[in-house]
């Protein structure tokens, strides 16, 4: 319990670390947003008006700490190309890159964990072998590249998925699904190959162990000894590296968002890139953060309940 | 029996690394080439030759202003690798001498450190690579700066780690005996030792890079034209997938096989 609140407060501390930063980094941007936005004709009194009014004024410091005050009420600024509440524009396109994670993810797990079995039954048989060389070639795949040659072949030459505009799932499920299965496998792929080939070799090196052989001494078949032992220890291995391809299954959305036109936060964070919208990138920027803190944290404590020897440790 | 298995096994490795290195001299050469010589000039636009599929004059067709998508992408191909070398080498170079600085003298700088590696190396590249891009803007110059600062914190993980087992051993010890500086014993005794571990993060690092560069260059956050980038090709040859579908081929397919070459090298290196 201790453990877990101590968890909890370092979460804090790097989230308002990684604020400021951020915050730090896009008010030392040259350029005057406040005239940008009214253009070189604009008198001097209207300039300052609307610079008090998008808080521009004041030190570095000052505006941090106002921001994050506006913040913990919930008001994250207002964007400067749509003119209005960022938390508005972000909560629009929140729905598509979660649901597009969600598919991916679930992609990912029914798929990895039985072909790194798969993969690991006979080290350097066919099987493996041919697994191996499909894994490298999934790692090595550029998923905007990967989209574009699923978008031809599926979409266009045979035409089994759609392709055209995003449905929300709330209002047509199926709908939602043929559209996110390509993207899905976009952004699912690499990652799927990087997991199998984890797993895979803590699959083979778990296997290795003396316990493995003591057990099968004692009589226990191969399947047994697989899932009742080797997967255990697999798991717990595997618990800290899935946290880490959620946090890259984010990352590959805001590319893959691009190829398939998903109206997702990724894009919206190019496209307000682009524009120099430097509140909407600020925001999303430390939502996105906050999200890979929260889940490496998830997993730091699953990995402690899983296995009781790392609580043992300190 | 354990012999037979582990002796197939250095044969197949060995496989792998034979075919990554032939995928990755191919692109090499291609981009070395492209670095002099291209069949036709990557700029030159021609209205008449919108378009066109692969022919014996343009063996991957050309693109939607008519230039020759071959000799963009030797050109892209180069600078692709140009980028990935410049971004490798300042993570390897600056990692290093972090890694190894913080690794052997630890203290009060190292933890902290390596608070602030863990937190970053948490965070996804691209996330991280967005912001700078938006803070310092595009631009090739600016995006190796970028995908640079990216990689350091994966090389001083690394080094640190080889230089914490290193500083324990005793060469160093009687090096220590024998009046050796600290920066003699980490750079000229421990750093040699620690090539493996470092070779195969570079060529790792490599592939990260080249992804990068083509990602980055794809959202239009990257290389800027005029000059020719394998991603921003790709992009555009989205757009008129319908009927020009082999614009993609060629760009596509040289990212690939630099980047499947490398992984095959580092996955033979890595198991023999």
């Amino acid at each position: 319990m201790k453990y877990i609140i101590k968890k909890i407060a370092s979460l804090v501390i790097t989230l308002l670390i990684i604020s400021f930063v951020t915050f730090l980094a896009f008010a030392v941007i040259p350029g005057d947003a406040a005239v940008s936005k009214l253009g070189m004709d604009a008198t001097p009194e209207q300039v300052e008006e609307l610079r008090e009014e998008m808080g521009l004024k004041g030190s570095v410091m000052s505006r941090y700490l106002r921001w994050l005050g506006n913040a913990a009420r919930g008001n994250f600024g207002k964007s400067y190309r749509y003119d209005m509440p960022v938390t508005e524009l972000i909560s629009e396109r929140l729905g598509a890159t979660v649901g597009l994670a969600c598919v991916s993810l679930v992609l990912i797990l029914v798929f990895s964990v039985p072909l790194s079995l798969l993969s690991a039954a006979k080290p350097n048989g066919a099987v493996d072998n041919v697994l191996t060389i499909l894994t490298q070639i999934g790692m090595a795949i550029p998923q905007f590249f990967l989209g574009i040659v699923l978008t031809l072949v599926f979409g266009i030459l045979l035409s089994w998925f759609k392709t055209g505009s995003y449905v929300s799932p709330s209002v047509d499920f199926g709908g939602f699904l043929s559209f996110m299965i390509l993207p899905a496998i976009s952004v699912a792929i690499p990652k799927m190959s990087m997991m199998v080939k984890y797993l895979r070799d803590c699959i083979v090196s778990e296997k290795k162990n003396d316990y493995v052989r003591t057990a099968k001494a004692k009589g226990n078949g191969e399947a047994a000894i697989l899932f009742k032992h080797v997967l255990k220890n697999a798991v717990i291995s595997a618990i800290t590296f899935f946290a880490m391809i959620t946090a890259e299954v984010l990352a590959g959305s805001i590319v893959v968002e691009q190829v398939f036109g998903i109206p997702g936060l990724g894009r919206l964070l190019v496209n307000s890139i682009n524009n120099r919208d430097f509140p909407v990138v600020n925001v999303i920027v430390l939502y996105m953060a906050a999200l890979v803190v929260i889940m490496n944290t998830l997993a730091d404590i699953s990995y402690r309940i899983v296995d009781p020897r790392v609580s043992r440790a300190d | 029996m354990m012999k037979a298995r582990s002796k197939r096994s250095t044969i197949k490795y060995s496989k792998s690394f034979k075919a990554g290195l032939i995928l990755v001299t191919l692109i090499l050469l291609l981009a070395l080439v492209g670095l002099f010589w291209t069949p036709y000039d990557v700029n030159e636009m021609s209205f008449i030759l919108k378009n066109k599929a692969p022919s014996l004059l343009h063996p991957f067709g050309t693109d939607n202003f008519g230039r020759d998508i071959l000799s963009r992408v030797m050109q892209g191909a180069s600078l692709s690798f140009l980028i990935a070398v410049a971004v490798v080498g300042t993570g390897t170079v600056v990692g290093t001498v972090i890694g190894a600085l913080t690794g052997y003298f630890g203290g009060v700088v190292d933890a902290v450190l390596m608070r602030v590696n863990d937190a970053l190396s948490a965070f996804p590249g691209v996330l991280m690579a967005l912001v700078i891009i938006a803070v310092i803007g595009n631009g090739k110059y600016n995006l190796i700066l970028a995908l640079g600062i990216v990689f350091v914190p994966s090389y001083v993980r690394v080094v640190r780690g080889e230089v914490l087992k290193q500083k324990e051993l005793d060469y160093v010890k009687n090096m220590k005996l024998m009046g050796a500086s600290d920066l003699h014993i980490i750079f000229i005794d421990i750093l040699p030792n620690i090539k493996t571990a470092l070779t195969a993060s570079v060529l790792i690092g490599f592939q990260n890079a080249v992804l990068s560069e083509a990602g980055m260059s794809y959202l239009g956050l990257g290389v800027t034209p005029p000059d020719p980038s394998l991603g921003r090709m790709l992009s555009e040859a989205q757009s008129c997938l319908i009927y020009a579908p082999w614009y993609a081929v060629a760009p596509g397919l040289t990212i690939l096989f630099l980047t499947l070459g490398l992984g095959f090298v580092s996955h033979g290196l890595a198991e023999r």
